[in-house]
């Protein structure tokens, strides 16, 4: 007869267990953000750094586009005066988001035809108190890459 | 009968013999043949033998046995021709300058050619009536064929030798020949490269001959200050104005002469003396300088401030002779007349409505007119008034925006309320789409609803009022118009409620420290959709509305699920932290019974 020799598992082994479960799992949440910052992911900009738009053929020469950068309403505009550049789309007056107007060829906010300079984001016209805030932007390897607020460079007021 | 006719015959022929008497009694007294100068000799008494020694310019040269005589002994025997010439200052009206502007130079050259020879007795222009001379120096009726013509304007280039004497920026150096001569007589022979090309049409009508300015001589200021009191005040004024600083001095405004210090003489009429001009004729004497293009360019300032100020009610009333209304030196502070971005100048936009105020507030003033005086108070509690007054914005519109300055409500200009679409450009294209502006009887303009003087914030409860500035006071409640205006309103309501639901919801969002720029980015849109809405309203168009409503019901609501799924994850997350943090305890119990379990072994002491 096989003697079963039950044995009984001791409190330490559950504690001991408990333990190295617990010590994994600080292991894990130290470790977790360590290497998401080194592999990051494609395009998460991780406002601050600077966001891919589109390529430099996106935006011809007289256009305006409306695009996202760190969720935040951007405008790109391409002038023969300015070239290309970057713009809060948010109006100074209220709030509303501003559009390209195509036969002006300038940056018109629908609400109370505010106006705005393409090349310097300053009010041409209309009740905004202040300019647009300029947006970094470079072009680089074929692609257009959105930074942070530079304020505004027209004007004595500061950016938002 | 016989002796009366004898004496009849006696009488008849004395009168006859005294008559001629008479008539021949001046022929013989005259003297023989002196010439009479055909141009004008005020400004020139000292130059007589400038010009008649050599004949410069086709001047007569004086005969032989006049040798010796001085420019003093010339004018003893040569009187100025009759009729030659209006003195400088004297006063020319706007008639008689216009013609002479068109006229001199050409009838002057080609008629008037002095010929040289002692015989001559009168020059063939004599026939004709010299034209009057306007009361500033014009060019001289003579020719001069060889001496070059000016090739630049005059204005502001009196002094010929400032540049010609050294050849200052490429100017043509003086000859030596013409050693001696001053700027004065330069243009005794050289004249404008086409005739009148620089002369200054003087169409305005002016007092006052503006005499050319005389650095550090200005008796007026030394006597007026001395005087004291409200003299000196004047002076003082003046000292700190943009006139003082720009070179107008007293006498071109007063005239007189600035440069005797004798009063008399100073404020003699010869010397022009005008003293204290009548209140109707300031705007005419302020255009003498601010109508002319040519001297307002370098001080970037309109020149049509005249014009507009005759076709105004101001200057409607002061040509009836109504003294009591506003003049430019009403306006822009008398004699201390600052430039209107000076934001201490009564025309300052800051100032404006004071300014307008000062008279219109004046219930006593007004009287005869018959219009309101209280505008201002309605004006500054309105939002323009609080736009402009209290919180300092310039952008908002004065008195003078809307009535205009210098044209202050001109003819044609019923309705002010028709400049409101010069700010208001979006609001105005929308209106101009409805049937409000289709301008027959009764149709609502934009102070029907928003008020003249003060215009309040427009509110949604404007959709369901009757008062004199709700849809209701136009629109019964039965009737298919009001049917209209509670879809529009209900619309527009029930959106801006979406609207503020989704600006919570983010709120509580971000008060719980999540990320909401992109529910912000959405609300903005939304917001955009809304405010497009409120001004499309004015189109009265229910499906323009409606579009634009949905649009930003549609954007709110998406908003508010956003941020409310993003407060879900976030009490998701901290149900996964409080889990975390159990699990922290658990490992704390685990160690703490580990230690006691291994004290428990320990050898007991």
């Amino acid at each position: 007869m096989t003697e079963f020799t039950v044995k009984p598992i001791r409190r330490r082994k559950s504690i001991q267990l408990l333990l190295g479960f617990s010590f994994i799992a600080t292991i894990g949440g130290v470790l977790a953000p360590i290497i998401a910052y080194l592999i990051p992911r494609e395009n998460a900009a991780a406002y601050g750094g600077p966001s891919e738009v589109g390529a430099p053929e996106d935006f011809p020469l007289n256009s305006g586009k409306i695009v996202s950068v760190n969720d935040k309403p951007v405008i790109i505009v391409n002038t023969k005066a300015g070239g290309l550049k970057a713009f809060s789309a948010i109006c100074t007056h209220l709030g509303c988001v501003v559009t390209w107007n195509e036969r002006k060829g300038i940056i018109h906010s629908p609400c109370h035809d505010g106006l705005f300079n393409p090349v310097n984001g300053s009010v041409i016209s209309g009740p905004p108190p202040r300019p647009l805030p300029q947006y970094e932007l470079v072009v680089k390897e074929g692609k257009v890459l959105v930074g942070k607020p530079l304020g505004n460079i027209y004007g004595e007021r500061s950016g938002e | 009968m016989n002796k009366l006719w004898f004496r009849v015959g006696i009488l008849i022929s004395l009168s006859v013999a005294t008559g001629l008497f008479l008539i021949r009694v001046p022929v013989l007294a005259r003297p023989p043949a002196q010439k009479p100068v055909p141009h004008v000799i005020e400004g020139r008494e000292t130059l007589c033998l400038a010009c008649h020694t050599d004949g410069v310019a086709g001047a007569p040269k004086f005969p032989a046995d006049h040798a010796g005589r001085t420019n003093e002994q010339c004018l003893l025997c040569h009187k100025e021709r009759a009729g030659n010439a209006t003195t400088p200052g004297a006063q020319a009206t706007v008639e008689s300058t216009e013609t002479i502007s068109g006229t001199i130079t050409a009838t002057a050259i080609a008629t008037d050619t002095v010929t040289v020879g002692e015989t001559e007795t009168a020059a063939p222009a004599q026939e004709t009536p010299s034209p009057t001379l306007p009361a500033t120096p014009s060019p001289e009726p003579t020719t001069a064929p060889s001496a070059p013509r000016i090739p630049h304007a005059l204005q502001g280039r009196d002094d010929c030798l400032a540049c010609h004497s050294k050849g200052e920026g490429g100017a043509p150096v003086l000859t030596t020949s013409h050693a001696g001569r001053t700027s004065d007589t330069c243009r005794l022979c050289h004249q404008p490269a086409e005739p009148g090309a620089g002369e200054i049409p003087q169409i305005l009508p002016t007092l006052i001959p503006h005499p050319t300015a005389i650095q550090d001589q200005n008796s007026c200021v030394q006597c007026h200050t001395n005087l004291g009191g409200k003299f000196a005040e004047t002076v003082q004024a003046w000292s700190g104005s943009i006139h003082s600083q720009r070179g107008v001095t007293c006498a071109d405004c007063h005239g007189g002469d600035p440069t005797n210090r004798e009063k008399e003489a100073a404020h003699s009429t010869s010397a022009n003396f005008v003293g204290k001009p009548k209140t109707v004729d300031i705007p005419a004497l302020c255009a003498s300088c601010h109508a002319r293009v040519e001297l307002m360019r370098q001080y970037d300032l309109p020149t049509d401030q005249w014009a507009k100020y005759q076709q105004s009610i101001h200057g409607k009333e002061l040509a009836q002779g109504n003294v009591n209304v506003a003049t430019c030196f009403v306006c822009h502070d008398g004699h201390a007349t600052k430039e209107s971005t000076d934001p201490s100048a009564q025309v300052y936009p800051l100032n404006i409505p004071a300014l307008c105020g000062s008279c219109h507030s004046n219930v006593e003033l007004m009287k005869p007119y018959n219009i309101p005086t209280n505008q201002y108070e309605l004006y500054t509690k309105s939002v323009h008034g609080i736009g402009l007054l209290q919180k300092q914005d310039l952008r908002a519109p004065s008195c003078a925006t809307c009535h205009g300055t210098h044209g202050a409500a001109p003819p044609g200009f019923e309705e002010v309320a028709n400049v409101c679409g010069s700010c208001h450009t979006a609001t105005q294209d929308y209106y101009l789409k409805s049937v409000h502006a289709s301008n027959t009887p009764g149709t609502p303009k934009c102070v029907t609803c928003h008020g003249r003087y003060d215009v309040e914030s427009p509110s949604d409860a404007m959709f369901h009022g009757d008062g004199a500035r709700e849809c209701g006071s136009c629109h019964t409640p039965t009737s298919p118009q009001n049917a209209a205006v509670q879809e529009i309103s209900s619309n527009i309501e029930s959106s801006a409620r979406a609207v503020d639901e989704a600006a919570k919801a983010i709120k509580e969002a971000a008060g719980s420290a999540l990320i909401v720029a992109p529910e912000e980015a959405k609300l903005a849109e939304a917001r955009t959709s809304l405010i497009t809405a409120r001004a499309a309203q004015h189109t009265l168009n229910r499906d323009t509305i409606k579009k634009r409503t949905d649009a930003a019901t549609a954007k709110a609501k998406e908003v508010t699920a956003d941020a409310q799924q993003a407060i879900a994850n976030s009490i998701f997350r901290r149900e996964i932290m409080a889990i975390g943090l159990a699990i922290m305890v658990l490992a704390i119990s685990a160690l703490w019974l580990v230690r006691r379990e291994l004290y428990k072994e320990l050898p007991k002491k």
